[in-house]
């Protein structure tokens, strides 16, 4: 960076006449994003009205993990077959509402049944022996129980519910209630949205889209902490004699983790994208895609809540309160 | 902090990590794979609604004697645990998935039946005798007090034997239940002194007579402390319902009239005798012991409780469900493997690209904080396999590549920090030293969440959560340690070095306005009147 010639004569800020990026990348970003915190609350209420009614009128579409069923992968066929030629193959065993895939140039299959062990007795090891007979490769098969999607969720509700109560007493003690408050209220946001987004885009929901809304709370808190972490810092050289007010201060810290929030999220995201990509072209990795979707939604909702959604609640909650604590 | 001691923690770092790779190479260790990833057999089952309370310690017991079948199964490196109320088994390489199912998901069959006479261990011609002595005689002695007269057995007739007896211990792999009504010829486990099981091939084989008694005749048994013997003697009380205290009272009646081994009255579980003893002498022929409950003496405290479970075990079966049953081919396992292998690689490679755009040379630093981290979390799960048996499952990977955007942040808080410091006017060594402080902290407070996030997921949570949470926890410790020792090293030293410090393409002085390095010039704290001579940075270690 040549600067000499600059060095006598620094531009006044107002008549910067660099783009919004240079600004930003060079620590001079100054979106007022305290100050038009009314335009995000409409924003933000929207977009949970739209979460909302897409969870209510269109609801959730589990996955075989939550109802029970079976799900057959087949790969490295050596027969050449045809879908009906396994539609066939399934109805000998009575099994008629299977959808079947097929995949990898027709060598891979996929197929799911719902759980089939409700059928007189017919056992999907057996289902999977047939379909290696019409198709010479190789079966991988994957039963779940009924009860098992429960077994999973309500195991998570509880890890949730444990993970709040300690999380609201870290950032109670280590920072001060006000932002425990503004973190967890961010945290339902982002969870809504997220789950909303489910409702309405259709995807499918498994334990791992489970797990992945876990991580996201975790994620979007760790971002929030971030910005709380750097507003306290700024907002504790506040005296009593300061007449700049809490929300101008921190509209200033967050200013100054813009680039910090979007280079994270920009990082985070890039390794949960690939695993995306990959995972969906690959058979059988349910587990990674699913958990690569979730957790790619769930993070960019969470960096956008982090800053429109959180600071401006911790701001209204401390000019409430009117001191600087 | 001085040069030296820069120096000392980047080499405190490297030490660590050189010194787990060469164990890791000299031991030719490679991570442990899960089923998803090598194929096999899995299965989660989780408890039949509607049993009531099932303790913690029955699911223990379930898990030790599904152990038991999987083992006299022949699977190399069976993982059978219990997490919550869930039962995870997980059979690397099973031939037969039928009867893998069939003997994990079957309850616990308990039978009492008469020794009929004992065959030595090894082969049916006699042989060497386990070394445990028995060493109380109380009323009823335990388990091996039958297991001292090895001739009878032989010369039983060998012909009603149901099952085969030509067979030693270690190499009998028959899992089914014998049936009630015939005679068997079963195998005993042998303990020594301590209690701790002896290899099959010392156990000795008992021939018994049909089940007298069944689990299902059993109300209860417990562990208890005779109250007369100042907290030494333990025993194992089993107390049967009405049908069963008769059958009971019957079977030792007829006991009570014979002498030696075939006192004793087997307690087999599914197909293993665990223990077979006598009636006590005192107890009169054709009487046999009344009112529904018997004592049954041990050594230790360890040995009534252990009797206890097993006892409860087939007494109050517990009726599992399966929640998940999967099978994974080796070559579906290989794919995932790769794809996972393929996805961090992609993401590693496109945040590397990303941070050596935003910071130059100093991204490149990144990159090199980001290679080791993936160096250190890597060795560290191959040693873990080793050490704690961890697991690496799909989900696992997908944690590690989750934590890669977290190490990544480390990298970008500093750097974000430090062009903050050098914006508010410090030089470029005192930017590096006070944006680590603060950065650490945000690192800390940042990572205490995630950890936190990443323990309750694995203490709660059930099932592939577990995998996934403990690489995550693993990757948060690893990016704090790195952060704290390698990184803050690296950029401590190029900041100052006056050479790289400047270099344009370090870009240390990127992302930075003339305007506010020109600030620098006028307000920095020591009065520094030019930002732009190199010399000046260089005062850190008071040599170069």
């Amino acid at each position: 960076m040549s600067t000499d010639n600059v060095l006598a004569d620094p531009p006044p800020r107002s008549e910067d006449s660099d783009s919004r990026l240079a600004r930003l990348l060079t620590g001079r970003s100054d979106v007022d994003f305290v100050g038009r915190s009314r335009q995000w609350l409409i924003l933000t209420l929207v977009v949970l009205g739209i979460s909302l009614a897409a969870l209510l009128i269109r609801g959730l579409n589990f996955s075989i993990e939550f109802t029970g069923g079976s799900s057959f992968v087949e790969e490295g066929a050596t027969n050449d077959f045809t879908a009906d030629d396994l539609n066939n193959t399934l109805a000998e065993f009575g099994i008629t509402d299977a959808i079947v895939q097929i995949v990898d140039d027709g060598t891979g299959a996929q197929i799911s049944t719902p759980a089939i062990s409700d059928l007189g007795g017919v056992d999907d090891l057996q289902v999977a022996r047939a379909i290696e007979e019409v198709t010479g490769g190789d079966v991988s098969v994957s039963t779940i129980g009924p009860r098992w999607g429960d077994a999973v969720t309500s195991q998570a509700v509880r890890a949730l519910l444990v993970f709040l109560v300690l999380v609201v007493a870290y950032i109670t003690i280590r920072f001060e209630w006000r932002m425990a408050v503004a973190a967890v209220a961010t945290l339902a946001h982002d969870v809504i949205v997220t789950v909303g987004l489910y409702a309405l885009a259709g995807f499918t929901v498994s334990p791992s889209t489970v797990i992945a809304v876990l991580t996201i709370l975790g994620y979007s808190l760790y971002d929030t902490v971030v910005v709380f972490d750097r507003i306290t810092e700024d907002t504790g050289r506040l005296t009593g004699l300061s007449t700049e007010p809490y929300g101008q201060v921190a509209n200033r810290a967050l200013n100054n983790v813009l680039v910090r929030s979007l280079s994270t999220s920009i990082t985070s995201v890039i390794p949960v994208a690939s695993l995306l990509v990959v995972g969906a072209n690959l058979l059988g990795a349910d587990t990674l895609s699913d958990l690569a979707l979730a957790l790619f939604i769930g993070m960019t909702v969470g960096t956008y809540s982090s800053i429109i959604v959180a600071t401006p609640i911790l701001v209204w909650l401390k000019e409430r309160g009117r001191s600087y604590t | 902090m001085s040069q030296g001691r820069l120096t000392a923690l980047i080499v405190t770092f490297l030490v660590f990590l050189v010194a787990m790779w060469a164990w890791i190479a000299v031991a030719d260790l490679s991570p442990r794979l899960g089923l998803d990833l090598q194929g096999g057999v899995s299965a989660n089952l989780l408890p039949a609604p509607g049993q009531g309370e099932i303790d913690e310690e029955l699911l223990d017991q379930t898990v030790s004697t599904i152990r038991e079948r999987v083992d006299a199964l022949g699977v190399a490196e069976p993982d059978i645990a219990r997490q919550g109320d869930t039962i995870q088994v997980q059979l690397p390489g099973v031939a037969d998935q039928e009867q893998a199912r069939d003997i994990i998901g079957r309850t616990a069959q308990l039978q009492f039946r008469p020794v009929i006479g004992q065959l030595p261990p090894g082969s049916v011609s006699g042989g060497d005798e386990p070394s445990d002595a028995p060493t109380d005689d109380g009323s009823e002695t335990p388990d091996d007090g039958a297991s001292q007269t090895p001739d009878d057995a032989a010369s039983e007739a060998p012909t009603a034997s149901a099952t085969a007896s030509g067979q030693t211990c270690d190499q009998r792999n028959d899992l089914s239940v014998p049936d009630p009504g015939q005679e068997v010829v079963l195998c005993l486990r042998g303990v020594d002194d301590q209690g701790e099981d002896l290899p099959r091939e010392l156990w000795t084989q008992l021939r018994l007579g049909p089940a007298e008694v069944t689990g299902s005749d059993l109300a209860d048994a417990q562990a208890q402390l005779d109250p007369n013997s100042l907290g030494q003697a333990w025993s194992t009380l089993l107390e049967f319902d009405g049908e069963g205290a008769q059958a009971f009272q019957e079977v030792t009646g007829r006991l009570a009239c014979l002498q030696g081994p075939q006192r004793g009255l087997a307690i087999v579980l599914d197909n293993i005798v665990e223990q077979a003893p006598p009636v006590a002498p005192q107890v009169a022929c054709e009487q046999g012991i009344a009112g529904g409950s018997a004592v049954v003496e041990a050594r230790t405290e360890g040995e009534a409780r252990d009797l206890a479970l097993v006892l409860k075990a087939g007494a109050l079966p517990i009726q599992l469900d399966f929640g998940t049953f999967q099978t994974v081919s080796p070559t579906l396992g290989q794919d995932s493997l790769d794809a996972g292998l393929l996805a961090g690689l992609l993401g590693l490679v496109l945040v590397a690209i990303y941070l050596i755009v935003l910071y130059r040379g100093m991204g490149l630093a990144a990159v090199l904080e980001l290679l080791l981290f993936g160096a250190t979390v890597f060795g560290l799960i191959i040693v873990l396999g080793e050490t704690i048996g961890f697991t690496l499952t799909l989900a696992g990977i997908a944690g590690v590549i989750v934590s890669i955007g977290i190490a990544a942040d480390s990298s970008i808080i500093y750097r974000e920090r430090y062009r903050d410091e050098v914006r508010a006017g410090r030089t470029i060594r005192t930017a590096a030293d006070h944006a680590f402080t603060k950065a650490f902290r945000t690192n800390l407070t940042g990572n205490t969440v995630s950890f936190l996030a990443a323990v309750v997921l694995y203490l709660l949570a059930v099932g592939p959560v577990r995998g996934f949470a403990f690489t995550l926890g693993l990757s948060t410790l690893v990016d704090t340690l790195l952060f704290s020792t390698f990184t803050r090293g690296a950029f401590g030293l190029i900041a100052r070095n006056a050479k790289l410090a400047n270099a344009p393409l370090m870009g240390l002085r990127s992302g930075v306005t003339s305007e506010q390095l020109a600030a620098a010039t006028v307000t920095g704290p020591k009065g520094r009147s030019t930002s732009g001579k190199p010399r000046r940075k260089v005062k850190g270690g008071g040599r170069r």
